[in-house]
């Protein structure tokens, strides 16, 4: 008898000494503001997302592209311009504090950037409202701000994301959010999603050859945003590099992470953060119940 | 709540039984000329200097007769569909080919061309993610038929979702939704596996929703559907749903007409079309294709497309010749929606081609319209280099072919027969 309750007695000290010693590494912050106040994700509510982002246009089809905050803001600011005028007259679509530089501005404000009647929004015969223009233009004068407020970094000091490879194996399924990620022994980033009809995924971040040598002396976090209400869910893990290879991957935990739905991802580098895009019309695969790699 | 019981709760929400709407069983069919119509809007913006006059060689070979090779610059961007054989008798020897055609408005957007070709009108304020305000060729069809033409017998295919599923029916008072189209958009069931879906619970809500998203329909847009099916209809309609689900669109490797992989959006779009014809030998169907739009952006990726839409017109017309019930009681009309501009845009590709813009040019006003069908009724091999024909005046020719033109109101049909195809 005596035996037995010491022995269930050393099986629940021990327990609680493993629980103690586990530390998530993930690590929540407060939100700073919520994003539904930025004035991007106005421009995104208001006029991106029901103007723009339409079957045949910049759903994915043609740059920029619309279909999310993300990839909103990524294909705008500081991107380079694919369609210039016949001058040649621009080189980014976005430049932060200069709406006479950026090609945004005048597509939505000039009647005939190539042709006769080729104002932005196509669909839209009356053009956007005095209101609408003054929202984006107050938006680039104002730096051009992502939805967390930042202002972004000069083109090409961070180093640049040359290539995220998403592969997947099911001809199924063309969404699907991860909604919980964390880490196995190997350092690697396992996640789970709501969809079901994808076997796996697999996520390398590859930066620029050209940037390597500055990157390394960097240190490197990968921030997540999450959920749906924008209720600005945010997590950082550190990362760092494969040695002797470009390849970022997270650093070692077993901490579950749930970030609700996956809205964002970036990396922040020396206090200064970039974002990087997804191929156009691609989200982050991966399969319910099932855990799923994402290397990093 | 078994399986079968689920999805005739689900199927409710989106194909809801009825009556016959028409109120005519009475009506005299006499006129009718033909028992099918199949509209194929060859549409993205089809440029005639690239089809027609084959400026960059024949991109078009079943539908044009010539053998002029492509231009060797963009060649290797080409993914050559199979060539017709040595004794295939090209489209515009089996039927009239209007060479001067006209879209006759500087609205050269995408959705409000369809528009025009689909309820006959220029002016119909057409408004992307709202209803239409004036009556489709399917309400008209299926209000003034005089037959029991239930939404089966009329499809809407459309080859992408956004504003596009609208198009099977107007909100206008005396039309509607009652008198709609059944509307597939096929590209969406290659995301979805029905079978797997979840139709129990919690998530019946949601996978409602998902069905009727992946449809085409905008659930968040519009909560009711309105499509009127009968009880028996809906069983068939989910049969087949599931057919192209598992069958064809969860099988990576499927062949779509000897394509495989080189098979793009408007090649299984007109697939999907060809097997509605087969399943359900609808009376009016219309289907679209437009990823020659691709040519904003990669003109070389647009004469790509270009040739595979020729072969995808080819295939359904193969198709419904392959059907005992259909092969000489059909006629099919394919049409762009407009063209593209006179001048090239300013983007380059990979093999040094300029983009082309559609902004309501003159030549974004030029396209053809070929009209097949039986050779009692089409002409054949008739070329009409004129200037004749516009895009509005499809819907009447549609109305005359299927006998139910007088029925409808004047103010509803704003061009003409287009007489010039037919003996």
């Amino acid at each position: 008898m005596i035996l037995r309750f010491k022995l269930w007695f050393l099986i629940i000290a021990f327990t609680i000494f493993i629980l103690s010693e586990i530390k998530p590494i993930a690590k929540e912050k407060e939100p700073d503001l919520s994003l539904k106040e930025s004035q991007f994700f106005k421009i995104y509510e208001k006029i991106f997302q029901p103007s723009c982002a339409i079957a045949g246009c910049h759903n994915g089809e043609f740059e920029p592209n619309f279909t999310s905050l993300q990839s909103s803001y990524n294909t705008l600011v500081y991107h380079p311009v694919i369609k210039n005028n016949r001058k040649d007259a621009f080189k980014y679509r976005v430049v932060p504090g200069d709406t006479a530089a950026s090609v945004l501005f005048e597509r939505i404000t000039n009647c005939c950037f190539v042709d006769v009647n080729d104002r932005m929004p196509f669909y839209d015969k009356d053009g956007l409202s005095q209101e609408e223009i003054s929202l984006i233009a107050d938006w680039i004068k104002n730096g051009a701000k992502d939805i967390f407020g930042d202002s972004p970094s000069a083109q090409f000091v961070l180093p640049k994301i040359e290539q995220i490879q998403i592969s997947k194996k099911s001809k199924l399924g063309e969404i699907g959010v991860v909604t919980e990620m964390f880490y196995n022994e190997l350092g690697e980033v396992l996640a789970q999603s709501i969809d079901k009809n994808v076997d796996s995924i697999l996520v390398n971040i590859n930066i620029h050859q050209n940037q390597m040598e500055d990157s390394q002396d960097h240190q490197y976090f990968l921030q997540l945003y999450g959920d749906k209400d924008y209720s600005h869910q945010r997590y950082e893990l550190p990362l760092t590099f494969i040695p002797n290879t470009m390849i970022l991957k997270a650093a070692l935990s077993g901490e579950i992470i749930n970030v609700g739905e996956l809205l964002y991802l970036r990396i922040e580098v020396k206090g200064k953060k970039t974002n990087f895009s997804f191929p156009s019309k691609t989200t982050l695969y991966s399969l319910r119940n099932k855990w799923v790699i994402i290397k990093l | 709540m078994d399986r079968r019981s689920f999805i005739a709760n689900v199927t409710k929400g989106i194909i809801v039984p009825t009556i016959l709407p028409s109120g005519i069983l009475c009506a005299k069919t006499s006129e009718r000329k033909v028992k099918h119509v199949v509209f194929c809007l060859f549409a993205g913006g089809i440029r005639n200097f690239e089809s027609l006059h084959k400026s960059e060689g024949n991109l078009m070979p079943y539908m044009l007769l010539g053998n002029e090779s492509i231009s060797t610059d963009i060649t290797e961007g080409i993914e050559f569909v199979p060539s017709p054989h040595s004794n295939y008798k090209q489209l515009e020897k089996q039927g009239t080919l209007f060479k001067e055609f006209r879209y006759k408005s500087d609205e050269t957007i995408h959705y409000s061309g369809h528009a025009v070709s689909i309820t006959g009108n220029y002016k119909g304020n057409f408004q992307i993610m709202k209803p239409l305000a004036v009556p489709t060729v399917f309400e008209m069809f299926r209000k003034h038929s005089g037959t029991d033409s239930t939404a089966l017998k009329s499809w809407w295919i459309t080859d992408q979702a956004g504003p596009f599923p609208y198009l099977n029916h107007s909100n206008h008072p005396e039309y509607g939704p009652l008198y709609g189209a059944n509307m597939l958009h096929p590209l969406s069931l290659q995301s979805i596996d029905l079978n797997k879906l979840n139709f129990f619970g919690d998530e019946t809500i949601k996978n409602i929703r998902a069905i009727k998203e992946k449809l085409g329909y905008n659930a968040s847009a519009t909560e009711t559907l309105g499509i009127i099916n009968s009880e028996e209809e809906r069983y068939k309609l989910e049969a087949f749903i599931y057919q192209l689900s598992n069958n064809i669109f969860s099988k990576r490797d499927y062949n779509f007409w000897g394509l495989g992989k080189k098979a793009n959006e408007d090649i299984i779009t007109m697939y999907t079309a060809a097997e509605v014809l087969k399943k359900f030998q609808p009376e009016l169907l219309v289907v679209n294709m437009q990823h020659s739009d691709i040519g904003h952006s990669n003109f070389t990726q647009m004469c790509n497309n270009l040739q595979k839409a020729d072969y995808a017109l080819a295939q359904l017309w193969n198709t419904i010749q392959s059907i005992p019930s259909m092969k000489d009681d059909t006629v099919l009309i394919a049409a762009p929606e407009f063209g593209r501009n006179l001048n090239s845009s300013t983007v380059r590709d990979k093999y040094g081609r300029l983009s082309v813009d559609h902004t309501g040019d003159e030549n974004s006003q030029k396209i053809f319209c070929l009209i097949l069908g039986p050779d009692n009724l089409v002409k054949k091999g008739n070329i009409i280099n004129d200037v004749v024909g516009e895009s509005i005046d499809i819907v009447p020719t549609i109305a005359e072919l299927l006998g139910f033109r007088s029925r409808v109101p004047k103010q509803f049909l704003h061009g003409r027969v287009l007489n010039e195809a037919f003996n």
